[in-house]
């Protein structure tokens, strides 16, 4: 098995990388940044991507850490799924990001797979996407002019389609430490458990102080069901202030499933999923409050 | 120089596969998996759905379970590879080998290379999983002939047996 011939370069430096999308771009040439490939590679056997030139990032060492940094942490684009979810940092600090991490593929795809490739292919049933949606994460964008950082909400624009240009590299993912009070839980339903793309994944994070009985603060973001991820501000709103019961978690799940069906129009799966996200939420928000 | 930027089309490999250092040169627009069979003659990993949905090509890259046909054959460069030929022969079967012949692990044979080369990376990485842990561990492996329940025994009796070897 081979696919149409290309030339494939592995740059040492991210500045390499740029440098070489600029030429690309310049002179019309067609490259491709290679992660992981667990995306790029099937889409090279389907035929549906055809590149000129392959740019290799996997030999550059700055993309691989994982360091906090005051109080961010800030992840390497080529760090893989199967690191975040060992990461130590990571699973103090972001925890939600390790759960849907676990979430993606099989070992194999783990291993390979990078949060770098998930956020840049940007499939609207991205595992690691809502996760990072709730974190309020940042990317690194790397150009020919310099970077610029943007959040990961401004990032998307519509399936599979994103605002970075041909010649620019994400290099980082910051993730700025969530308050320590905050309770996570990434929820995802597929046809099954493993190497299955998501129906629908959810990523809630909040606050539930029980002195006052009120949520504080909630973060709920719900992958697979808008055309761009986004906050569900709806839902989140009929949390906040309100105390832990069926009636006030049946209003949130109501405001969530109105808010996608708002975002997606009505669509041939609104049917399953109208009914599912609400229940979703609620499970979600439930989950994460017994954790205490 | 802007032209060397953008890089070639034959590449120069150099690997270790099953331990014995390997270097090659080949056009880049291939998948590890076809310079293991077709170059090497390694055909324990086979081919199933090419796109990392069944894992019947299975590799260890570095120590970790990979799916070679996701793996572009220049990235394999400077990487330890281990094929299921590198695990046992025919004389001396590898105990995850053995324990698949004795539990009926094996039907038409087809997913097990890459499935014992999951359960070998499973095992050095955690030497006593559970069953749930092994499901897991198995579960970018599609089998359509056992039902999974023999592997999942074989795969336990030599976490026992090692366990039982360490203490």
């Amino acid at each position: 098995m081979s696919y149409p011939a290309f030339r494939y370069t592995a740059p040492r430096t991210t500045r390499e990388v740029v440098e070489t999308l600029r030429i690309a771009k310049e002179k019309g040439i067609r490259a491709n940044v290679l992660a992981g490939g667990t995306d790029l590679m099937p889409q090279l056997r389907e035929g549906t991507t055809t590149p000129e030139v392959v740019v290799d990032i996997s030999r550059i060492p700055v993309l691989k850490r994982i360091e906090r940094m005051g109080n961010e942490i800030r992840i390497g684009a080529m760090v893989t799924h199967a690191e975040l979810v060992t990461s130590e940092l990571v699973r103090e600090y972001a925890g939600v990001l390790s759960e849907a991490a676990k979430m993606v593929g099989s070992p194999q795809i783990r291993n390979l797979g990078t949060l770098g490739g998930n956020v840049v292919n940007a499939s609207p049933a991205a595992d690691t996407i809502p996760a990072l949606v709730i974190l309020e994460a940042k990317l690194v964008l790397k150009g020919p002019e310099g970077e610029r950082i943007l959040s990961v909400t401004d990032f998307f624009t519509a399936p599979y389609q994103t605002v970075i240009e041909a010649d620019e590299l994400l290099t980082d993912i910051v993730v700025p430490l969530p308050p320590p009070s905050g309770r996570a839980v990434f929820l995802k339903l597929a046809r099954r458990k493993a190497v299955a793309i998501a129906r629908m994944n959810l990523a809630c994070m909040l606050y539930y102080d029980r002195q006052k009985e009120t949520f504080e603060w909630v973060r709920l973001c719900v992958g697979s069901s808008t055309p761009r991820p986004v906050r569900m501000t709806e839902a989140e709103k009929a949390l906040i202030g309100k105390p832990f019961s069926t009636e006030v978690l049946q209003e949130a799940g109501r405001a969530a499933a109105e808010q996608m069906v708002q975002l997606s129009g009505l669509r041939s799966s609104t049917a399953y999923k109208k009914p599912v996200v609400g229940d979703l939420v609620m499970r979600a928000v439930r989950m994460a409050v017994e954790k205490g | 120089m802007e032209e060397a930027e953008l890089g070639n089309e034959i590449v120069e490999i150099s690997m270790q596969v099953n331990g014995v250092s390997v270097v090659l040169r080949t056009p880049a627009n291939r998948t590890l998996l076809s310079i293991l069979r077709e170059d090497l003659r390694l055909t324990g990993a086979k081919e199933g759905c090419g796109i990392g949905e069944c894992g019947a090509c299975t590799v260890l890259m570095n120590g970790k379970a990979v799916n070679a046909c996701m793996v572009l054959a220049p990235k394999a460069d400077g990487a330890r590879i281990t094929t299921i030929e590198g695990l046992g022969d025919e004389a001396r079967l590898h105990p995850l080998q053995e324990a698949f012949v004795k539990h009926g692990a094996v039907q038409c044979g087809f997913c097990t290379p890459g499935m014992i080369l999951s359960a070998k990376a499973l095992l050095d990485e955690n030497p006593n999983p559970t069953r749930l842990e092994i499901r897991e561990g198995i579960s970018g492996n599609l089998c359509r002939c056992t039902g999974y329940q023999q592997i999942v025994d074989a795969i336990e009796e030599v976490a026992a047996r090692k366990q039982g070897e360490e203490s």
